[in-house]
């Protein structure tokens, strides 16, 4: 039995949504053993991948719950969960941080055979992206901002270390030619940086015409 | 996106320019769309990736910590109440309701007859035992009749909870109000634990053992206080 299955919590989902917003530490631990029992325990029914892929895409499940309560896209009034427009919750959080999987499973689909999604298929990510990720109130940058973060998680290994490296490590170009040496020289990387940073910057705009001006 | 303005931008981000070159590059910044955006854009870049990786490192941490065992099942309080007025509802609902089942218990029994005639620890389990917490491995234990190997599991719990306890003291980042609401769900588990040690020690007829739980948890304001007197006045008559 996996160590995790021993640590479910009986947090209301409220107080789990309000800890974690206010960065308590146990709250966090606790919300991300909560989701990884229900998400081990129920992803079948949603969609069935090998165990490296779904290790990766409850991982970005989780960072995306979490990003969606730091930025107030669900949070508690009065004791209750809402969500959209201020809408009080209906259903659990975990089914949520489902619908928010199934959204990271379609596009771990599109990255990993290069686009072949059904129709079904994009009009379930164009509805869930926009019931989930983004708020109709909130403006077009903000929109885009929120793309970019969810960009991120889709980028090569390669560019993530780079980025990652420079921005997060705060590493110097020298720095990071030590520990990625197939980089022969600086400007190879400052290139290969700056490359990752435009593709970056397409697939976000892609995603934003194909789902907040095309549907 | 132009590859010329990256590394002003990148070096204005990191606070890698001196105080002259900061402000000459802000002032270039509000004659130039371009690369006001651009620097928008980097900036994005930035906090997401910071954001993202600290994100990622917090999952591997606490994945670590199980995975090394220094962390236990007990960090994570078995239930919180969503207010505690609410809480307090539940109570003298619960209070209510318990001593109308014991008045209906004591009008509808044959006269002389105790609530277990035989306390082994299978009946005191289905009969009072309120389960829905987060010991589902003793529970098993327990009604396997596998009564050391529950034993042993409830010493390690206890050890966990002793672990969480000093955990939550030494956190320098909860106030007063959260710290005794800490302990306080500690106490909680403290005595479920104590109610699963006593049915574990009844199973292997240690029934002296238990006896000093019960007397604590009779003592206690807990769920099992009525339970845990009961079974005390029992065994002692025997």
């Amino acid at each position: 039995m996996p160590i995790y299955r021993k640590l479910d919590t009986q947090y209301s989902d409220a107080a789990l949504v309000e800890g974690m917003f206010q960065h308590n530490p146990r709250v966090e631990r606790a919300m991300y053993f909560h989701c990884k029992k229900y998400f081990e325990d129920n992803y079948r029914s949603v969609f069935f991948v090998a165990d490296d892929d779904r290790q990766d895409i409850f991982q970005e499940t989780f960072i995306t719950l979490w990003q969606n309560i730091q930025k107030r896209k669900i949070f508690v009034e009065c004791g209750e969960l809402r969500g959209k427009e201020g809408k009080a919750f209906t259903g659990k959080l975990t089914t949520y941080f489902m619908s928010i999987a199934k959204l990271k499973y379609l596009e771990w689909v599109r990255k990993t055979s290069f686009g072949s999604y059904t129709n079904e298929d994009i009009t379930t990510l164009a509805s869930l992206y926009k019931d989930l990720l983004f708020d109709d109130s909130i403006d077009d940058n903000e929109v885009k901002l929120r793309i970019i973060e969810e960009c991120i998680s889709h980028m090569s290994e390669r560019c993530s270390q780079i980025l990652t490296m420079f921005y997060y490590e705060m590493k110097t170009l020298e720095q990071i030619m030590v520990e990625l040496p197939t980089f022969i020289s600086k400007d190879a990387l400052k290139t290969a940086k700056y490359k990752c940073m435009q593709t970056l910057h397409g697939s976000a705009n892609s995603i934003y015409n194909r789902y907040f001006v095309d549907v | 996106m132009k590859l010329d303005y990256q590394d002003k931008i990148d070096d204005y981000l990191l606070n890698r320019m001196s105080d002259e070159e900061r402000l000459a590059f802000e002032k270039e910044v509000g004659e130039n769309a371009e690369l006001r955006e651009q620097l928008e854009y980097t900036r994005s870049i930035q906090e997401a990736v910071t954001s993202r990786s600290e994100m990622l490192a917090a999952m591997r941490k606490w994945e670590d910590d199980y995975r090394e065992g220094s962390v236990s099942a007990a960090a994570f309080p078995a239930e919180v109440p969503p207010h505690p007025s609410k809480k307090r509802l539940v109570y003298w609902i619960s209070g209510i309701a318990a001593v109308f089942v014991v008045g209906l218990f004591f009008l509808l029994r044959p006269a002389g007859s105790l609530p277990i005639t035989n306390p082994t620890p299978d009946v005191v389990f289905n009969v009072f035992y309120r389960g829905g917490k987060d010991y589902s491995a003793i529970d098993d234990k327990l009604q396997q009749k596998d009564y050391e190997e529950a034993l042993a599991y409830i010493e390690l719990e206890a050890d966990s909870i002793r672990m969480d306890s000093m955990e939550v003291i030494k956190d320098q980042t909860i106030d007063k109000e959260e710290l005794e609401y800490e302990m306080m769900l500690i106490k909680e588990r403290q005595n479920e634990l104590r109610w699963l040690k006593v049915l574990a020690l009844i199973g292997l007829n240690r029934q002296e053992e238990a006896l000093p739980l019960l007397d604590e948890l009779r003592d206690a304001e807990c769920d099992y206080k009525r339970q845990a007197d009961s079974l005390f006045n029992q065994i002692n008559q025997r």
